[in-house]
Order: structure tokens, then C-alpha cells, then sequence
């Protein structure tokens, strides 16, 4: 490679990276969280009396008594059936608000057969959910932004893997670990980077295409295709618009008939949500989604029936797909890790974080690259990041901690919800503030110090607010409770290391770096600056 | 570097559009193509984008790739007159 091409591109995987860095930290970051999402809400949503297994009938008596009790309902519903991982049946119904938020109704079956319609506030996991493709920016704004760092963060692989490959073979697998900082970062983000490469470009492709895959089409549609593209695709996409309601009143087949016709369209199915669109028309329809075994990467299935009749309407199966709809399903699976069990998922975890550790350990390269090696003053655009990349990527760690601690302390709160957001917007907005008050390094030692103790304080919640210690929830074979407790220690030990890391080249680093906190040497006392250096050893 | 990524990431996608609508518009109408190509736009939009910093200067791959991607909307304006679309 010619070396102007390959400056060309160290240039572009400088300015790519730095311009998505801190927005795909907190994706990457929250993202692997994420990955445990429904383990996360059974965390979130611990009750000492869980609800006990419910059955078909009871499903159908929740629909009867909800419908009766609050009619606006029949339009659309969904019902969560009663699984061994989420005993008890849901059903849920959302009100558009003038607004345009929605209000969510929430409706269960107690045991005496009475209704409660209290909504669940567990909201801890949809939020770092949503933290993972908004980076914490209003959502559809946030969405559209992080669908074009997509494209950034694509380039930046793709600039980052040409200007590795001249060296592949030589630095493969190789960390130097000595005085030299950055040829350590350097070897450590390549390392990192060329392990998950197809995965980070796998993700980058879905994410996009969840992103932003609207705006990728309608171009095709205004230029290209003379027929409504939507209807054309839109089979193979899952799209299937409701039936049009006739005004004729007919009564529901009952719930287990239509799981049992859904069982046979689509043999083990296991139903995750029915959906029921226009309940109590002749044309309603009803939706089941679920998991089959079939055998490719996607196992997501649905049967669509006519909710009076029980008529199938359509099926949608991963064995029957286009090979299209093979593609777009398998990047979706690949995307929400929809295969391979827990194994997967913990791969994913930790690909996730190893993803975040990229994009930081990328940003401190941009520091350390630009150091001058002879004086102890740092040019400010140098600590400008330094301090924004300490206070967005620790803060953001912090913060997501300090969620989780107020998820647990206002459980009891009606508006749960809104103090586990503030919560992390709160620890995430100071800690900017406070990586800018500071030095540098006192600055990330403090925010890693904090987060350490935030962290440290989760097992500690729930062992005096829901009364489960470690070792308890380990007897009650309470996984989820056990590993986030487990990885919270070990997380509050991983940043308490790294603040003793800071802490320690601090004291006693090279004094010409952003991440010195010893006294700056009299102008007499500091040699002259012959140029402005680039690289070089600590 | 700014006005070459700027030209990188907003030029390319005109440039995406005009070279995957002109596959789908020269091949034969096969339903079994149209999604695949459609989901291949993200890949060859970040190859295009990519390819656009090898031209040297900013307003060399500006012109190149409006270039190609009035080229592309041109001969796929022409197949769907001559009534030789796939689309």
C-alpha cells in the first residue's frame, strides 16, 4: 500500500473515530447490558411473592374481564402468556396521548380472580435499552443519530483495517507492555479490534439497518421502483397491515383454540405475545409471535389469524423465508443475539465491552499521540478531549450504576421510572461538569473512584432493601439476582484497579502529560520545546 | 479532512442508490434479488464512502461522484423509457 493511501486513512480512522467514539461508548457499553435484558427486568422487577403459573383459561378470563371493564381496549391488546421464566399473564394496552407519548394499561389476574391493573414500574432495563441506540438523546432524534454514526463507525473499521493489514502478520495478538503508554493502547485496541471485526461490521450493518433503514429505502422508492416498495418487501420484512374493521360484531375464539391452531400452523411454537387487533369484529385479527425450532440462525416466528373465525391470515416461519427474508431475519438474529443460548449471550457481553474498551482506548490514543514529550503544558485541544472522553465514557459507566441504584431504592416509588432516569442523567451530566473542574487525571481517578463505590453499593441495595445478599440469591439459585450482584463486584473492583492506575501514573508518570497531577516545572526548569512532538515513550 | 468526509458520507449515498437501483433496474425482475440488493445498500454505501478518499482531493471525489450518480440515475431513467426495468 502506498504510504499516501495508508495516511490517508490513518487520518480518516482518526477524525471517524473520534467524531463516533463517545456516542458508540455508551452504545457498546449499554448495549452489552442490554444483551441480559430480560434477565436485567427480573432483577428489576424482584418480588418476594412472585406470581404464581397461569393457564389458557386464565388468559381468556383476563381478556373477558378486561374487555368488560374497559372496552377502549378491543382495538389492539397483547397478551404476554404465563411461561416458567415469566409466570402469570399480561395483558397491555397503549393509549396514544395528545402529545404523542403513550399511556401504558396494564392488567393481571389475581388469584381470587380479581383484576390489578397496577402498571409495572421496572423500568431499569427498556432504559439502558434505550440508552443503547439513542446514547441518551431524545429517542427518534437519537435513533437517526446513531444510525449515521453507524456509517461513521463503518468507515472507521474499514480505514482501521487497511491501515493494520501492511503489519497483519507482525502485530497479530501482540501487546507490548512497558514504559511506552501508547504502543500499549495501540496493540491492546488492535488486538481488540481484529478479534471482533466481523462482529463489530455485522453490527454496524444491523444496527443501521434498524436505524435508519426507512430513509435507506425511500430514496429506492422515489428513483427506482414505480410500485409501493413496502408492499413489495414488506412479506419478507414482518410487515402485515391490519384487517379492516367491517362494523359487524363477532365474538373471539377462545385463547387456547387459537394457540392451538397457532401450534399447528407452526409446530413448537412457543408463544412470547398475541397481539389482537379490532377484538369483537368480524374482521379482527390476532397475532401469535414466538420461538421455533427451526433449525437457522432465526427462530423468530408468527401466526396470523382471524381472531373470530380462526381463517389463517399468514405465517411467517424462519424454514419457509425468501432468501431475503433469510438474510434481513439473520442479520436481526445476529443483531439481538437470538441463538446460541447463554454462551452466546455472554460472548456478546463481553464483546460488547471489549467494543466500548475500543472506542476509549481509541480516543486515548488521539491523546497520548498528540503529548508533548518536552514541556509539561499540553495543548488544550489535547486535554478538551481528555476531559470530555473521561467524563462521557466514565460518566456514562457511573451513571448506569446510579440507575440501577435508584431502580432498587424507589421500587416503592410511583414514579420509579423517572428517578432511575434522572439518576443516570444526573451522575452522567456532573460527571462531565466534574472531568472539566479537574485535572485530567484527578478528574478520571475521582469519576472511576465513584463509579467503583456506585457499583460496589448494588449487591448492597439488594441485600438490605429486598433483603438478598450474594450468598442467599446463590441458595435460591436466583441467577439473575447472583450475576448482576457478582458482576457488580467484580466491576467496582475493575474500576477501583483502574483508579489506582491513574492514580499511580499521576504521582509518578512523565510530568509532560495530560495525565500528570505533579506540580508544572518553573519556566527555568523546563527544557525548550524544539517542536511540537507526535508519539514517543512516556 | 472535514469537507472530504462530509463528501464521503453525503455524496456516496446518491452514488449507493444510483448503483444498486441500476442492478435492480438491468436484472431480470426476480423478487428472490430485490431484498438482498436492498440489504446490501449499507455495505456498498461504506465501500463507496471509502473508495472516495482514495481520490485526492475534496472536490475531485465530489465531482466523481455526483458524476456517477447522475451516469447511474441517467441509464436507469433510460431502461425505464426503453421498458427494459426489472424493477
Amino acid at each position: 500500500m502506498k504510504a499516501i493511501t495508508l495516511k490517508t486513512f490513518t487520518s480518516v480512522h482518526t477524525w471517524t473515530g473520534l467524531g463516533a467514539g463517545m456516542a458508540l461508548f455508551i452504545a457498546f457499553y449499554a448495549g452489552a447490558i442490554t444483551v441480559f435484558t430480560h434477565e436485567l427486568n427480573e432483577w428489576d422487577a424482584y418480588s418476594a411473592a412472585a406470581p404464581s403459573a397461569q393457564s389458557y383459561a386464565d388468559a381468556q378470563q383476563l381478556i373477558d374481564t378486561v374487555l368488560a371493564a374497559d372496552p377502549d381496549a378491543a382495538a389492539s391488546f397483547r397478551i404476554y402468556p404465563s411461561s416458567p421464566d415469566h409466570p402469570g399473564n399480561i395483558l397491555r394496552w397503549f393509549e396514544r396521548q395528545d402529545d404523542g407519548e403513550f399511556e401504558t394499561f396494564e392488567y393481571r389476574l389475581e388469584d381470587d380472580g380479581s383484576l390489578n391493573s397496577a402498571v409495572e414500574t421496572a423500568h431499569l432495563a427498556d432504559f439502558v435499552y434505550r440508552l443503547h441506540y439513542t446514547a441518551g438523546l431524545p429517542s427518534s432524534f437519537g435513533l437517526y443519530v446513531l444510525g449515521i454514526v453507524c456509517l461513521i463507525y463503518s468507515i472507521a473499521l474499514v480505514s482501521g483495517l487497511l491501515i493494520f493489514l501492511p503489519n497483519f502478520l507482525k502485530d497479530l495478538f501482540v501487546v507490548r507492555k512497558g514504559k511506552n503508554n501508547k504502543r500499549f493502547w495501540l496493540d491492546t485496541h488492535n488486538v481488540v479490534g481484529v478479534i471482533s471485526l466481523p462482529w463489530h461490521f455485522m453490527f454496524a450493518w444491523s444496527s443501521a439497518i434498524l436505524a435508519i433503514g426507512i430513509f435507506i429505502l425511500a430514496p429506492f422508492q422515489l428513483l427506482v421502483f414505480e410500485d409501493d416498495l413496502l408492499v413489495l418487501i414488506g412479506a419478507e420484512l414482518g410487515l402485515r397491515a391490519p384487517l379492516e374493521a367491517t362494523g359487524e360484531t363477532a365474538p373471539l375464539l377462545p385463547f387456547a383454540e387459537i394457540m392451538a391452531i397457532a401450534e399447528e400452523q407452526a409446530p413448537g411454537i412457543e408463544p412470547r405475545q398475541v397481539r389482537y387487533e379490532n377484538a369483537g369484529d368480524s374482521n379482527a385479527m390476532v397475532t401469535v409471535f414466538g420461538s421455533v425450532d427451526s433449525g437457522t440462525l432465526s427462530a423468530n416466528a408468527s401466526v396470523v389469524l382471524n381472531a373470530s373465525t380462526g381463517a389463517l391470515i399468514g405465517l411467517d416461519h424462519p424454514k419457509d423465508a425468501s432468501v431475503g427474508g433469510t438474510l434481513y431475519r439473520g442479520l436481526i438474529s445476529l443483531h439481538f443475539v437470538d441463538f446460541g443460548g447463554f454462551t452466546a449471550k455472554w460472548v456478546y457481553f463481553f464483546l460488547g465491552l471489549g467494543g466500548a474498551y475500543l472506542f476509549y482506548s481509541g480516543n486515548l490514543l488521539w491523546v497520548e499521540t498528540r503529548r508533548k514529550r518536552r514541556q509539561a503544558e499540553q495543548r488544550k485541544t489535547t486535554v478538551f478531549l481528555a476531559k470530555l472522553n473521561s467524563g462521557v465514557c466514565i460518566g456514562c459507566m457511573a451513571g448506569i450504576s446510579a440507575a440501577f441504584l435508584a431502580s432498587r431504592g424507589v421500587a416503592d416509588w410511583p414514579n420509579r421510572a423517572d428517578m432511575t432516569e434522572l439518576a443516570y442523567f444526573v451522575v452522567f451530566f456532573a460527571a462531565i461538569g466534574w472531568a472539566f473542574l479537574r485535572s485530567v487525571a484527578n478528574g478520571a481517578r475521582d469519576l472511576l473512584l465513584f463509579t467503583a463505590v456506585a457499583t460496589a453499593a448494588i449487591p448492597i441495595v439488594d441485600a438490605v432493601f429486598i433483603g438478598m445478599p450474594v450468598w442467599r440469591s446463590l441458595a435460591a439459585a436466583d441467577w439473575p439476582m447472583f450475576c448482576v450482584d457478582v458482576l457488580a463486584i467484580v466491576g467496582a473492583f475493575a474500576f477501583w484497579r483502574m483508579a489506582r492506575g491513574v492514580q499511580r501514573r499521576a504521582r509518578n508518570g512523565n510530568p509532560h502529560s495530560v495525565w500528570t497531577s505533579q506540580a508544572k516545572p518553573s519556566p527555568e526548569q523546563q527544557p525548550t520545546a524544539v517542536a511540537a512532538d507526535a508519539g514517543g515513550t512516556t | 479532512m472535514v469537507a472530504r468526509s462530509f463528501v464521503a458520507v453525503l455524496l456516496s449515498a446518491p452514488a449507493t442508490v444510483a448503483l444498486v437501483g441500476l442492478f435492480l433496474a438491468a436484472t431480470p425482475p426476480a423478487e428472490a434479488l430485490r431484498m438482498p440488493s436492498l440489504l446490501m445498500v449499507f455495505p456498498v454505501w461504506v465501500a463507496i464512502a471509502c473508495a472516495s478518499y482514495l481520490i485526492p482531493t475534496a472536490r475531485w471525489a465530489a465531482a466523481a461522484l455526483i458524476g456517477f450518480s447522475l451516469v447511474g440515475f441517467g441509464l436507469i431513467e433510460l431502461l425505464k423509457r426503453t421498458s427494459v426495468v426489472g424493477v
